[in-house]
């Protein structure tokens, strides 16, 4: 495949710009292998997966990690990476889409009071309003140039050393849209993956390639169902076990449907 | 056994000076705006018929070299994944990349690189390392000094630290001087190689997390072989073997649909080794 640098770069600029060393953050990587026994018999016996807009395992726990933030708000706040958290009453995801083998990403809104029908139905209304992985909504400032790169070295070392620099100079970190970001990373094939998580985001949910494992059962040996899922999340804000308890959290949910998911939900979180 | 005081290891020590020293390019390098924004991306390859392939060949290949020829033909797609990149302005795709390759050398590893003149295709190249490995010269353990606790001069520290300095002043801010940032690239592909690959099973490592130095735009590690269990056709279950792979790459270059892309390549190759003979 022939690459035009140039016009590469040109075109992952305000991408490459979002991720000037300023904007990561320190996350810690937590997996769990969240069971999905219990929500595909719920899929089943509801009817749900065999409507007009039928309803999949990937809506579920779309539901239940829209709810869980709900119940946890700190995972959906917006971060300075220093002393300013800003909380975000309304949860939209930003959802990352597989069309045609190429990513994209939607913006589903208020997730966190959709039902799993309203959610399949605002997921593919979202795929018709996508846009490309080198997209940002809102960029930071990048200045072309030699001359202009060094200036932004420098404001950003400044900003590295005293980060409450940063509104004085007019420098931010930028945004990429949502508040909070949920990557399939497994409808690509990828059985685990460590992203790099960038402020002003507190945190995001991975989801990893479904897999099989061989549990003991009633009757023997059998295989079970299994979604890798990881929580990155900036440790500035939350303790080690934070996205452990999140990802428990929605396993919870997606154990009990019925109870957790289904109509508005608004006092059913725990 | 040999004992030792930990508190004999002060940075003052001359002798542990001078083992930083050798590794000055290294270190001076190792702050955060010199790293890349690694994200570190694993899928597994089933291992039954590469193992076959690998062992039936008139020269049999070891896993590394085989992993190599794969990561080879998967370049050929997606020449990306082997290029250099500053960070921002320059990046720069080779038509023919050098592969640098961790070659066990007894005690630690040698990073072997073979430039891109030097094969003609992904399985010359998986031939070529093959039979350069066994002439890697071995590494002796050297044995430990517990330090001689004398304190280096000020002189000494003054102008190690104005070395560091210089690095990593020259690491940063040499896109100021383009002849010195392509003297940098070109130097850093031929000691080590457009792209990497490093064999962590061959010591029985199953999980790993990297980071990634700029210029590199990505990496790859395998690491020790897994068994998964799954029904077999009769009913039973049965347990077949798979070699986990880890891609480091530069999430802020890179996107994760195209990084996925690009390991399912090395995957594909490896589950049907033989697409890396009907390319010749």
């Amino acid at each position: 495949m022939e690459i035009n640098a140039r016009e590469y770069l040109e075109k992952m600029r305000w991408r490459l710009a979002r991720h000037h060393f300023v904007n990561w953050t320190t996350s810690v990587h937590t997996r769990v292998d969240l069971d999905m026994t219990l929500p595909r018999q719920f899929l089943s016996e509801s009817g749900l997966a065999e409507g007009d807009k039928p309803v999949t395992l990937e809506h579920l726990w779309l539901c239940a990690a829209a709810r869980v933030l709900r119940a946890r708000p700190v995972f959906n706040v917006a971060y300075d990476g220093l002393r300013e958290i800003t909380p975000r009453d309304e949860i939209h995801f930003r959802v990352s889409f597989n069309l045609g083998g190429k990513l994209a990403w939607g913006i589903i809104e208020n997730a966190d009071k959709l039902d799993p029908q309203q959610m399949a139905e605002a997921y593919l209304k979202a795929t018709e309003n996508v846009q490309g992985p080198e997209h940002v909504q809102k960029s930071p400032i990048m200045r072309k140039g030699r001359l202009g790169r060094l200036l932004d070295d420098v404001l950003a070392t400044a900003v590295d050393l005293a980060p409450q620099v940063e509104k004085r100079l007019g420098l931010g970190p930028g945004d990429d849209g949502g508040t909070f970001s949920v990557l399939n990373a497994g409808a690509f094939g990828a059985e685990d993956f460590h992203a790099v998580l960038l402020r002003p985001a507190a945190a995001m949910l991975v989801v990893l390639k479904p897999k099989f494992v061989v549990q003991p059962g009633e009757n023997g040996p059998g295989l079970v169902e299994r979604v890798p899922m990881s929580v990155p999340f900036n440790h500035n804000l939350m303790d080690t076990d934070a996205a452990g308890y999140f990802l428990f959290h929605m396993q919870q949910m997606l154990d009990d449907p019925e109870h957790f998911l289904m109509g508005s939900g608004e006092e059913k979180t725990s | 056994m040999r004992t030792f005081e930990i508190s004999f290891w002060d940075r003052d020590d001359p002798s542990l000076s001078a083992m930083l020293d050798e590794r000055v390019d290294m270190l001076a390098g190792l702050r955060v705006p010199n790293f890349a924004a690694g994200a570190n991306l694993k899928m597994t390859a089933p291992m039954d018929e590469l193992n076959r392939w690998r062992k039936n060949r008139k020269h049999p290949l070891g896993i590394t070299a085989s992993v190599a020829a794969a990561l080879r033909w998967a370049l050929e797609s997606d020449g990306l994944f082997a290029s250099l990149f500053d960070g921002r302005d320059n990046l720069l795709v080779p038509d023919n990349p050098s592969i640098g390759v961790g070659v066990d050398a007894g005690n630690a590893a040698r990073i072997m690189v073979v430039s891109g003149e030097e094969y003609s295709d992904p399985l010359d190249l998986a031939d070529k390392i093959e039979a350069s490995k066994r002439d890697i010269p071995t590494i002796t353990p050297v044995p430990f000094s517990p330090g001689s606790k004398e304190k280096a001069s000020n002189f000494a520290k003054r102008k190690r630290w104005a070395k560091m300095v210089k690095q990593e002043l020259q690491e940063r801010f040499d896109y100021l001087l383009p002849p010195l940032q392509k003297r940098r690239f070109d130097t850093w592909a031929s000691q080590r190689g457009h792209i990497q690959l490093h064999n962590l099973g061959t010591h029985g490592v199953q999980e790993f997390k990297g980071l990634l130095r700029r210029p590199w735009v990505s990496m790859l590690w395998v690491l020790e072989k897994d068994e998964i269990v799954s029904p077999g056709d009769s009913g039973e279950f049965v347990s077949s073997p798979v070699l986990p792979l880890i891609l480091v790459y530069a999430q802020e270059l890179i996107p994760v649909d195209r990084a996925c892309t690009f390991l399912s390549k090395v995957v594909e190759a490896l589950t049907d080794p033989k697409c890396l003979e009907d390319r010749r």
